[in-house]
């Protein structure tokens, strides 16, 4: 599901330790989520800080603002329009 | 608002929805109600469109006008010289 690719950050080293050694001998390819590796876990956090994953809920269509109101506001859909509130 | 900046309103507005109704269907393409929506969005635009270049010359350099013999794409306003308010 998620393949690992490098990336210009996240693929550096930082400090070579006996685990990320170890760490480094994973296969690529498909790999589970887990949680952050000690190394770079914030400290003092509990339970253990786990890389991010982002989702998006899959939209539906409904009522949609008139043209003027559209335009006024940005997005035809009402329920994407969410203004700063200052 | 004159003539001209309500035809000229309307037709940014109808470009908004169409774009908006653009990218829902990139990830929606078989959405009944939005295919709906949008043709009805692109033929009142073209529509638009249509008339206001019948009248006041084209909007893009390409745009629909009936013979002339003069080029009228460098008659102004440009967007810049149009007071909106």
């Amino acid at each position: 599901m998620f393949i690992r690719a490098p990336h210009p950050f996240f693929s550096r080293q930082l400090v070579k330790t006996d685990k990320m050694e170890n760490k480094e001998k994973q296969p690529s390819g498909e790999i589970k989520a887990e949680a952050a590796a000690p190394e770079i876990q914030a400290e003092g956090i509990f339970p253990q800080a786990r890389l991010a994953q982002a989702y998006v809920i899959w939209q539906r269509y409904g009522p949609i603002f008139s043209p003027a109101e559209a335009l006024e506001k940005g997005t035809i859909f009402p329920e994407l329009y969410s203004p700063y509130p200052y | 608002m004159d003539e001209r900046l309500a035809m000229l309103k309307m037709i940014q507005e109808l470009e908004f929805v169409a774009v908006d109704l653009n990218l829902f269907l990139d990830t929606h393409p078989q959405d009944q109600a939005a295919l709906r929506d949008f043709y009805a969005v692109r033929n009142k635009l073209l529509e638009a469109i249509r008339r206001y270049e019948e009248i006041y010359g084209p909007l893009t350099v390409t745009g629909c006008t009936p013979p002339h013999h003069q080029w009228l794409w460098i008659q102004g306003p440009w967007p810049w010289e149009i007071e909106y308010e």
